[in-house]
């Protein structure tokens, strides 16, 4: 799910950039220290859309730079326990698939798989239901509902079920 | 160039006495530091005033920290010349000046270039001090005010205002300036050859 938020951050700036142009110039460090990075409190920040308020520079004793707090809004995406989502299949063996969307890695069990999908390893490893007619291979599109989410200091994971009602595959590349 | 065979032979000069202020070479009188007016240049204020607790509507006037700060609101020797290093700091590391470049003052020396935004007021930071309990109060700086003609930076000290972008010699050379430079030994002739 996504989320606007304001979030403070000290943005630290070179003495070289004490010009005309220093909100611009803090704001362009800004997006580009924070965005697309993960952090373990709020997840993934996905964009930066505006900046509230500029605070006013702190000189850093010896080196020359100023640090400055800058509230911010920005964009964030953080995947909830009993979500719905789709995504794209990874990787596919027997114990289940791996999917990622965005961000996001998914990981879904073989025991959270419908029991007509069979898991075939002789034409490039998929699972198959047992009249052929749907198959989960690398690169097709599920609909997926989040049972578990763990988020790093670096990445998101989540553990997710395709063994609902309106769950499962969504569309195939072929 | 005549090298000196023994070091007894040499006439070393007993460094001078380089805490004398020749006030004409450090502030000479052509030299405007910006200020309108004689009147207008900052000067001391006595360090309490009596009528400290009235209640002023608006901005205070310039100089004139006495409601916000509760210290002292003289600006201290070192605090000055603690802005002037910071932002002398700032230069050197390319931060854009605020004073415009002018015929005849050198433009090479941070510390100068410091100086000078300094002395015509251009800087707008805010000094913050740490009261001895801990708590801090801070001022913008032109809110206090200013030592006058307190010590200035070693930069400037004693040193004649047109050698002021030179780059001072390093270590002992600046005591004996006026000697020769070494020149090559028997062991380092062979060597350039």
């Amino acid at each position: 799910m996504f989320y606007l938020l304001k979030l403070i951050k000290e943005v630290e700036l070179h003495p070289k950039f004490f010009g005309p142009n220093l909100r611009e110039t803090l704001k362009n460090k800004l997006t580009a220290e924070v965005e697309g990075t993960v952090s373990g409190k709020y997840g993934f920040v996905a964009a930066v859309p505006d900046v509230e308020k500029y605070g006013q520079g702190k000189i850093r004793e010896g080196t020359g730079f100023a640090t400055f707090d800058v509230t911010y809004f920005c964009i964030v995406m953080r995947p909830l326990k009993g979500e719905v989502m789709d995504c794209v299949v990874t990787s596919v063996n027997k114990v289940g698939f791996f999917a990622e969307a965005g961000p996001v890695q998914i990981f879904v069990s073989n025991h959270l798989i419908p029991e007509d999908f069979d898991f075939n390893a002789m034409e490039d490893s998929q699972f198959v239901t047992t009249d052929e007619s749907i198959r989960i291979r690398q690169g097709t599109e599920v609909r997926v509902r989040i049972v578990g989410t763990r988020i790093d200091a670096t990445e998101m994971f989540c553990v997710a079920t395709i063994k609902e009602d309106f769950l499962g595959v969504v569309g195939d590349p072929t | 160039m005549a090298v000196p065979a023994r070091e007894n032979d040499v006439h070393w000069p007993k460094p001078k006495n380089r805490m004398v202020i020749k006030k004409d070479l450090i502030f000479p009188d052509d030299e405007d530091f910006g200020y309108p007016s004689e009147e207008a240049r900052p000067s001391y204020e006595p360090l309490y005033k009596d009528d400290r607790m009235e209640i002023i509507d608006g901005k205070p006037a310039d100089g004139d920290a006495s409601g916000m700060v509760e210290s002292t609101n003289r600006m201290l020797d070192y605090e000055k010349l603690r802005i002037i290093g910071v932002r002398a700091q700032q230069i050197s590391m390319g931060s854009p000046i605020l004073v415009k470049k002018q015929e005849g003052i050198p433009f090479k020396c941070p510390v100068r270039i410091a100086e000078m935004e300094f002395d015509r007021r251009l800087l707008m930071y805010t000094l913050r001090r740490t009261l001895p309990d801990g708590r801090m109060e801070q001022a913008y700086i032109w809110d206090l005010s200013i030592p006058d003609r307190g010590p200035r930076t070693m930069v400037t000290f004693n040193r004649k205002p047109e050698t002021l972008h030179e780059r001072p010699l390093s270590g002992f050379r600046r005591f004996y300036r006026h000697l020769p430079l070494p020149g090559p030994t028997e062991r380092t002739a062979s060597r350039s050859n």
